[in-house]
């Protein structure tokens, strides 16, 4: 009797200790809690996204501390600007109103903001291309001079001095190390976050009901079908090619394009397609923010195109468009303004306190 | 009463079969498809640095080139990835995946502890100098990947694969510095370099020693049999012509020692 019981405590015991051995194997398991994961939506009718997420799983944490950095201004070498500073939400995530990029120390860049929305489907980055992979985009402003003028190793100590950055650290990660590696990826879910496919002109092509276009809009969409879809293509209004559109050349900022990345003589003044989606809202325009007006640009590829050796075959003789024509295309771009982006509050700045 | 417990046959039973529990318990979390790997050791390779013969001294020592420049050095930076072994039947293996970043100024980095190196008998070991295209591509890295090495180029994505940096008065800014940065991954512009050295060992099933061997780094061979001047390129930042000269100088840098 006496030994039975005993054969029944050991077995219980062995149990435990099993139990306990191979605990270590599930620490990460369903069980316990840790980053929710996150799946994007994506619009309709596009194309599989380039940045698929499958090194850096999105998770709501994740994308909460990439949103942090994104506008904490006391990242920059000064604590005056932050990503946020320059790439403004209403702005479609451009600098309204601002040819050139400017940064600490009141430093000015020779290449105007990009809007940055549908980063995920471009598989390189700048209006040169000269950045391979959305991961490693941000290196560029955090540390140029001109922009936010950072060491990145000072960077690291100094947001691993503040408990805010190692809570949310560990709560992305799991730990509160703070890593580069860690800080681009978090950068980089929230970017991945800023789509836009949900327009009126994207009701109208998914016939949603009582979407329709104006009598205007609708010449102007086939004036853009017409004349500039060929580098703006649809669904996300741009091909991600380099092209010269025959901007005329500025000693003062001597912007030799994709030729600076590539070496290639072909190159010269080619940038990169930017997209047309929430054109009205990103002003100004082109790699150098000379034009602040749409109808500006619209007079340039009517009568200002300057035909150079690299000037790309479709505009070389320029796009002729009519006064009219103008005005319905214009009326056509406005169609291309997503609210839900620009209004989209998990995108919206967040208040850091010193 | 206690003791008796101790030496039960119960007791006894348990004994034996608790590891055997354990071990079943636990088994399912290591069973793999592959066949176990037979690797059986690790190995060294101490790097030193050198010029014309003798070790390199950073910022104090005047050297002189072939092209008669004068110069210090105040950095010398190399990555080394993809390491391999060749054995005796010509065939080369890999070892395991590792990228390491070795600096004059820091001399825990000059010893680099190569993983899974099997049994066999080796007649020559492969590297590349620098860092191969893939992790150029491939969004962030860490450790000696990390971006906040200094040996990426953020604004044309790539690694400087090799750093020299120093002064010469044949250059005629007013700092008189040269910075010569060797990278790109791309085209006509590649800057890989793979290296070959002999060397003899062999690793058996009971070898209990761990190869080591030392391998000089000899900056002088950065300047010929391409011709490198200071005077002539004080600044390479970008891939191009002048950096794939040096590239292809500074491949033949490497020898072993012992």
């Amino acid at each position: 009797m006496r030994h039975k019981a005993l054969y029944i405590a050991v077995a219980f015991g062995t149990l435990l200790l099993l139990a306990h051995a191979c605990k270590k194997e599930n620490r990460n398991g369903s069980g316990s809690p840790g980053p929710e994961p996150v799946t994007l939506s994506l619009p309709p009718g596009f194309p599989d996204p380039v940045y698929n997420f499958s090194g850096n799983p999105l998770t709501g944490q994740g994308i909460a501390l990439g949103r942090f950095i994104f506008y904490d201004y006391r990242l920059s070498k000064d604590s005056t600007v932050s990503c946020g500073f320059c790439h403004q939400q209403f702005a479609a995530f451009g600098h309204f109103d601002h040819a050139l990029s400017h940064g600490v120390g009141g430093k000015q860049g020779n290449r105007s903001v990009p809007a940055i929305f549908n980063m995920i489907w471009q598989k390189e980055f700048m209006w040169d291309g000269g950045v391979n992979n959305l991961e490693i985009q941000p290196l560029t402003p955090l540390t140029d001079h001109r922009e936010m003028g950072v060491d990145l190793k000072e960077l690291l100590q100094k947001m691993q001095g503040d408990p805010r950055y190692r809570q949310q650290f560990k709560a992305a990660f799991g730990t509160e190390e703070i890593t580069s590696e860690r800080m681009f990826k978090a950068i980089t879910q929230f970017v991945g976050t800023m789509i836009s496919g949900n327009s009126r002109y994207d009701s109208i092509i998914r016939k949603v009901p009582g979407a329709a276009f104006s009598p205007d809009e609708q010449v102007g969409y086939a004036i853009y079908q017409q004349k500039c879809a060929a580098c703006h293509k649809e669904p996300l209004f741009t091909d991600l090619s380099y092209r010269s559109n025959g901007l005329p050349y500025l000693a003062a900022l001597n912007d030799v394009g994709r030729m600076k990345i590539t070496g290639n003589t072909a190159d010269y003044l080619k940038f990169k397609v930017p997209s047309l989606r929430n054109i009205i809202r990103s002003s100004p325009y082109m790699h150098d923010g000379r034009y602040l007006d749409i109808f500006q640009v619209f007079d340039f590829y009517d009568h200002g195109v300057k035909d150079t050796i690299t000037t790309d075959v479709l505009v070389r003789k320029g796009v002729s468009l009519t006064d009219q024509q103008k005005r319905q295309l214009y009326l056509f771009l406005n169609t291309l303004t997503d609210y839900t982006l620009i209004n989209n509050k998990d995108l919206s700045e967040v208040l850091i306190e010193p | 009463m206690i003791l008796r417990i101790f030496t039960s046959y119960i007791f006894r039973c348990v004994l034996i079969c608790l590891p055997i529990l354990w071990i079943c318990g636990c088994a399912k979390n290591d069973k793999k498809d592959d066949p176990p790997p037979a690797f059986y050791t690790w190995m060294y390779l101490d790097f030193s640095h050198e010029m014309n013969g003798s070790q390199l001294v950073r910022n104090t020592k005047l050297y002189t080139n072939p092209a008669g420049e004068t110069f210090r050095v105040s950095q010398f930076r190399y990555y080394l990835s993809n390491f391999a072994l060749v054995d005796n039947a010509g065939k080369t293996i890999p070892l395991a995946s590792a990228y390491f970043l070795v600096n004059d100024a820091v001399d825990s980095t000059k010893r680099l502890r190569l993983d899974s190196v099997p049994a066999g008998t080796f007649t020559a070991i492969r590297f590349l100098i620098g860092v191969d295209s893939a992790r150029n591509n491939s969004g962030v890295q860490s450790g000696a990947l990390a971006p906040e090495n200094g040996m990426f180029w953020t604004w044309n994505s790539g690694y400087i694969m090799a750093k020299l940096e120093g002064t010469s008065d044949a250059v005629a800014s007013p700092t008189h510095e040269f910075q010569w940065h060797v990278g790109g991954f791309k085209g006509p512009y590649n800057v890989l370099k793979t290296v070959e050295l002999p060397l003899s060992f062999h690793v058996g099933a009971f070898t209990a020693a761990i190869p080591r061997f030392n391998v000089a780094a000899n900056v002088d061979k950065w300047f010929a049999p391409n011709t490198a001047s200071f005077a002539q390129s004080p600044i390479i930042m970008a891939p191009g012509e002048a950096a794939l000269n040096i590239a292809k100088n500074y491949q033949q840098m490497f020898s072993i020692k012992n």
